[in-house]
């Protein structure tokens, strides 16, 4: 049975572990707040992980692809700014301003791609890079927190199509899209670039291509980010992103994405997402100081990355038994 | 006989109680116990620790004693946190919410949630552009004017100066800085020969100041934005005179302001005890007896080795330096002045966390 568990836990992408966590907390909310998952809960605890879902997306991707992206704190910054700008536009010309935002977004992520793959260059080093640049130009758009978003992002932001909250609605298309990418050419070119490159390129794959995928969806998953957070709050900030750079990664890691390259994917990320999302409410229901959260969400990333591992290393054995 | 005796034992006990009763403050009916909870962004700087200090001492002593069951929620400065932390506080029902927020718009929607709920909210310091919230703090329009002018009165309209920009990113740094531009414009005399940036820090304040004398000959004046001791430093290393600075309200700005020979400075204030001030609005306005004006701004004195006169913002009040009266060289640097407000005894110990 403990057997079977394992090898059945170890199948599924590095998601299995994590999401045993995330029922085990969230069963405990419920016992000690009955109720907690009700439609108008959920609609709240997905709003504020969303912003966190969107950004860990792109970095589920780089990281698949071998890489690491901590520009997008400043796409994200950048991205609330620019849609806090101009409030005096109507409903349909919105459209191609969202489009322009999330144009900047990829623009910048294909940027951090040519850097990488041009020059050859750490993509921590570059990325380090494009963050301070983005965020500074972010500063200069808007040199403070503010503005104002259209009245028509706002009111998007909290309504209801066919009576789901947008945010619940949102989080159901980006499994979707996943559903539909894990499976495409280009997912298997990217896990194949970021698990060998050698041998990726030795079988056609373009190394170039796979980074300008990775990094473009990064750069638009931060941009909307940043058009999310400013429809959430009403008002841009330029220095928010950092905020969620490094728990981007973590969300990755906990999700069971390996920072080498090659392996994971969007599933786990959204569960390590919710996982970070909800070791607060479990401090705050157990009437502990609040300081405990950050100790706990630094111990169930390393409990989430030992089991993982011994997991992973069980099943492989039992793969070679058999 | 007896029972004559007995009644007016009786009776002299219910009068003397009855005296009681007038003599002790109106025990009545709301006098009622209140759960607050206060919602706090991040930890970390001293000023943030004094105002949890404060908030604590404010409803152990004074009027607000026994009267409000306070519960202190901090997250590590993400806006995310703290709006998850709003909404765990929200479903708990609480009579009131006092927040210190991480983002003067981010928790607009939630803490709108939460007095459509019936919540009192009062947010203070950092106060957010919600409407519904009550909101308490430094009258920030008057300080940023009265800071360029002081050092411009005190170095007689003419002289080079530099400037700090505070935080970048910041409401606050970025309203007084638009502030002190234009003051400084009707100075002709005074000339801003470089600007750099503290990040609230005592290091990067240091290596700023150090930075802008090394490539500039002559400076007359500083404004910090932060603590000054940085800026009096990086005078002492690069064998400089001192020049008056201005200088946030530290108590280790203040006693080296104090000490230092031939150093003039003007120290103004936010003060922690805003945490206090929040509290005690909420209870006003849970009994029954709201202020006039959703939001309370307060223009704070400012100590001051040298009272000028000038142009000052309206009932801006400068109060002489004193060792052992509003400087404490005996207590910790980090201490922010002053330790109480009028209505409460927060002591300097208290508010310091060494008593």
């Amino acid at each position: 049975m403990k057997r079977s568990l394992s090898s059945l836990l170890g199948r599924t992408d590095g998601w299995g572990m994590p999401l045993v966590v995330l029922f085990i907390i969230a069963g405990l909310i419920e016992l000690m707040r009955p109720g907690s998952f009700g439609l108008e809960q959920l609609a709240l605890i997905c709003a504020s992980a969303m912003i966190l879902v969107f950004v860990a997306t792109g970095e589920t991707i780089v990281v698949m692809r071998g890489g690491i992206d901590l520009s997008v704190g400043g796409t994200l910054s950048l991205a609330s700014v620019i849609s806090a700008t101009r409030a005096d536009l109507p409903g349909l010309d919105l459209l191609p301003w969202l489009a322009l935002i999330l144009g900047v977004g990829f623009l910048i992520g294909v940027a951090n791609a040519l850097i990488i793959s041009l020059l050859k260059l750490q993509p921590f080093l570059v990325t380090l890079a494009t963050w301070s640049i983005v965020e500074g130009i972010a500063l200069i758009v808007q040199p403070s927190e503010g503005g104002t978003v259209p009245p028509v992002w706002f009111a998007w932001g909290y309504s209801r199509p066919f009576g789901i909250p947008i945010s619940v609605l949102l989080l159901m298309l980006l499994m979707l899209w996943w559903a539909w990418f894990r499976r495409t050419r280009m997912a298997n070119s990217i896990r194949a670039a970021g698990s060998n490159e050698r041998s990726a390129y030795l079988n056609r794959v373009s190394l170039m291509g796979t980074n300008i995928a990775a990094y473009g969806i990064s750069g638009v998953m931060a941009a909307l980010a940043g058009f999310f957070y400013a429809t959430q709050t009403g008002a841009g900030s330029p220095v928010v992103g950092a905020q969620y750079v490094l728990p981007a990664i973590a969300a990755v890691v906990i999700g069971g994405t390996s920072l080498a390259g090659g392996r994971g994917g969007l599933t786990g990320t959204i569960t390590g997402a919710f996982i970070l999302n909800l070791t607060g409410t479990v401090v705050f229901l157990l009437k502990l100081t609040s300081y405990w959260q950050i100790v706990a969400q630094g111990a169930i990333l390393v409990l989430v990355v030992i089991t993982g591992s011994i997991v992973e290393a069980r099943s492989e054995r039992s793969g070679a038994d058999r | 006989m007896k029972f004559n005796l007995l009644r007016k034992l009786a009776l002299g006990t219910l009068a003397l109680a009855g005296l009681f009763a007038a003599a002790l403050p109106a025990q009545s009916a709301d006098q009622k116990k209140y759960t607050i909870y206060l919602s706090n962004s991040v930890i970390g700087n001293d000023w943030l620790q004094q105002m949890l200090r404060s908030a604590e001492v404010s409803v152990k002593k004074g009027p607000l004693a026994g009267r409000v069951d306070l519960h202190i929620e901090t997250v590590e400065n993400t806006v995310q946190a703290q709006i998850n932390s709003l909404n765990n506080i929200i479903a708990a029902k609480p009579d009131a919410i006092i927040v210190h927020a991480g983002s003067v718009s981010a928790l607009d929607p939630t803490l709108e949630r939460a007095c459509a709920a019936g919540i009192v909210v009062v947010s203070f310091s950092q106060v957010v552009t919600a409407p519904c919230p009550w909101k308490v703090n430094t009258d920030w329009t008057s300080t940023n004017h009265d800071i360029p002018v002081w050092l411009a009165e005190v170095l007689g309209g003419k002289g080079k100066i530099i400037v700090d920009r505070g935080l970048p990113g910041s409401p606050i740094s970025e309203a007084s800085n638009k502030e002190i531009e234009a003051v400084l414009a009707k100075y002709p005399g005074i000339e801003v020969v470089g600007w750099y940036t503290s990040n609230y820090e005592l290091g990067a304040e240091q290596a700023g100041v150090a930075a802008l004398l090394a490539a500039n000959p002559q400076i007359d004046g500083i404004l910090t934005a932060g603590y000054g001791t940085g800026a009096i430093q990086a005078l002492k290393d690069a064998g400089r005179p001192m020049v008056p600075i201005v200088m946030f309200a530290y108590n280790g700005s203040a006693t080296a302001c104090a000490q230092e020979p031939g150093l003039k400075c003007m120290i103004y204030t936010h003060p922690p005890y805003l945490s206090a001030d929040a509290i005690k609005l909420a209870v006003d306005v849970l009994d029954g007896h709201p202020p006039a004006n959703n939001l309370t701004e307060n223009n704070y004195p400012r100590l001051t080795t040298d009272v000028v006169k000038g142009d000052f913002s309206k009932g801006a009040e400068f109060i002489k330096l004193e060792i052992g009266k509003n400087v404490f060289p005996d207590l910790p640097p980090g201490l922010v002045l002053p330790a109480s407000p009028a209505w409460l005894d927060i002591t300097p110990q208290e508010a310091a966390g060494t008593n």
